[in-house]
């Protein structure tokens, strides 16, 4: 029941658009900050959430959650806390800075929650 | 919300077939605007050949393609059905179909890869080309490695490609896996089974400890009076301790490991009578006998001329392109990427971090910083997983794990924390093979 990922990086792409610019002014560059592109930065996510943040049970799909939320899991996880039954999540999380996480929890809250939303988007 | 025109116009262009340039400008670093055009127009019909299909070169390609799509990718792999290495423990473990770990390349076509089932013979890198088998060959502006490893066949004294017949490796799936399934389907209850691990590095630095696990697990249900003997070239291995606990709260006694200074280095291997010989000469006599040998990069890769005297592939470190011949980026198991491990997780990850860099490169642009997470799950038995997780950077020129990230899982965890790590290995390989291949299990 995969459909093509092709549809779906129009959406991708609309997206990230935002999350280069969103970024902006907020993102200044702490010295711990580093200057990988979101979609790059993403895509680390995605060996176990799945390329566009929808992962298998019980992997949490991520894809469309709302932004504080996620910023709030996520710095939960690197400030060592273990939420929602993660195992892993806390030991990755600490080898990213604040501002990449604000990255990803901006860019998994843009993406479509189903590839049919995904879909609609194609030209 | 003032630059929401910038916005739009980017996503228009996005959607207009743009091209990579604004996927790969970094958050905070130049502006995407400036370059979104340059970048479409310079990398436009740009020729990338992937030799491999594995975990490393189908994500290359299929992130290439979904980057850039007016890139010609194409991509050499001789199987039209790819197997996995990863769970084929759980293979034999009875966890799994052997089935559920093949991936076909379909939907790398549909991305419009060129999907070509031919294997590479020569690499030309002064001429720019791959010669396939056939005698054909194809030009490449740049090219990706992924050729995952060859057995040494000359390494070790009495294991060549016949003793692997009667003594199979099982270290590449296929074949090789059925016939140590069989072998230990057939072998006898209360038999051994005895596992020969080599010295670092090797694939899947964790592989030789799941599947005792795994056989282990087969053994308790199947034929509960077998035993289990490692013996093992190093003194230390991946998530010792956990495997260790496991293995005494799910096996008992049944799995013995040896060490190397217990004299657990074997020397010598007598396929026909299925006997082992170590370093200070004691012999090891197995009713089922599976070696993993020592390793090196896959031939192509020396063809190519990027491997180095440790047939191994030397890479630069921020975008895995060969530190010998240009144009050539190599990725997976074959490459020297320590502190990464060997595995189909970084080879995933590599891939992602060469398609960006192959992108940026064709742009006339310079790669882009890079970050690498990993993590290995280890399940050693059917409620009980374990991880090591990575995240990696470029620090001072070189791979280095991020202080203060990674590790294993916590020794002494309760029952459901190793329940979830069993359930979310599954969940894990369903991902990575949908993030790799485009394929859901």
């Amino acid at each position: 029941m995969t459909p093509s990922p092709a549809p779906r990086m129009p959406a991708i792409g609309l997206l990230l658009s935002s999350l280069l610019i969103v970024g902006g002014p907020a993102s200044a560059q702490s010295p711990e900050d580093h200057s990988t592109p979101p979609a790059l930065l993403a895509a680390a996510c995605a060996n176990c959430h799945g390329s566009d943040g929808r992962g298998a049970w019980p992997i949490a799909s991520i894809a469309g959650r709302p932004y504080t939320e996620l910023l709030r899991q996520l710095t939960a996880y690197r400030n060592g806390e273990s939420l929602d039954d993660a195992t892993v999540m806390p030991r990755l999380m600490a080898g990213y800075s604040a501002t990449e996480i604000e990255t990803l929890a901006r860019w998994f809250s843009s993406l479509p929650v189903t590839p049919e939303t995904a879909a609609e988007t194609t030209p | 919300m003032t630059r929401t025109p910038i916005d739009r116009r980017q996503a228009l262009r996005w959607l207009g077939g743009a091209g990579a340039a604004s996927l790969l400008a970094a958050c905070g670093g130049r502006a995407p605007e400036a370059s979104a055009g340059t970048g479409n127009t310079a990398s436009r019909g740009a020729r990338v050949v992937v030799i491999g299909g594995g975990f490393g070169g189908a994500t290359a390609a299929r992130y290439l393609k979904r980057l850039d799509p007016g890139l010609h990718v194409t991509l050499l792999e001789p199987a039209e059905r790819f197997y996995t290495c990863p769970f084929t423990n759980l293979y034999l473990g009875g966890l799994r179909e052997f089935e559920s770990l093949g991936h076909d390349y379909q939907q790398l076509r549909r991305l419009g890869v060129n999907v070509v089932h031919a294997l590479a013979e020569d690499v030309d890198p002064v001429g720019h080309s791959v010669t396939l088998a056939g005698g054909e060959r194809l030009p490449y502006d740049r090219l990706i490695l992924s050729p995952g490893i060859d057995i040494r066949w000359d390494a070790l004294e009495g294991y060549d490609r016949a003793a692997a017949e009667l003594a199979p490796h099982a270290w590449k799936a296929g074949a090789q896996t059925h016939r140590l399934k069989r072998q230990l389907e057939a072998m006898e209850d209360g038999g051994t089974f005895v596992l020969v691990a080599p010295a670092n590095p090797f694939r899947c630095p964790p592989g030789p400890y799941e599947r005792v696990s795994q056989i282990a697990h087969y053994f308790k249900t199947h034929k509960p009076r077998s035993k289990i003997l490692l013996l093992d070239a190093k003194d230390a291995f991946s998530k010792q301790g956990l495997f260790m606990d496991g293995w005494r709260e799910l096996y008992g006694d049944m799995i013995e490991w040896v060490g190397l200074s217990g004299d657990g280095r074997v020397v010598r291997v007598d396929a026909d009578r299925l006997e082992v010989e170590t370093e200070f000469g004691t012999l090891h006599r197995a009713d089922v006998l599976n070696v993993v040998p020592p390793q090196r990069a896959g031939f192509i890769a020396e063809r190519a001329g990027v491997t180095d005297a440790s047939g191994w592939v030397p890479v630069n470190p921020r975008d895995f392109s060969s530190a010998q011949v240009e144009d050539v980026y190599v990725i997976g198991d074959a490459t020297e990427a320590a502190p990464m491990p060997k595995s189909g997780f970084c080879a995933n990850a590599q891939g992602k971090v060469v398609a960006f860099a192959a992108a940026a490169s064709l742009a006339g642009d310079p790669a882009p910083e890079p970050v690498w997470a990993n993590t290995c799950y280890s399940v050693i038995g059917p409620d009980y997983g374990i991880t090591v997780a990575g995240v990696y950077r470029v620090i001072d020129g070189q791979i280095a794990e991020v202080p203060g990230s990674g590790g294993v899982s916590p020794r002494g965890a309760d029952a459901g924390f190793r329940r979830r790590e069993a359930r979310y290995a599954a969940a894990w390989y369903q991902a990575i093979c949908e993030d790799t291949w485009g394929t859901v299990v």
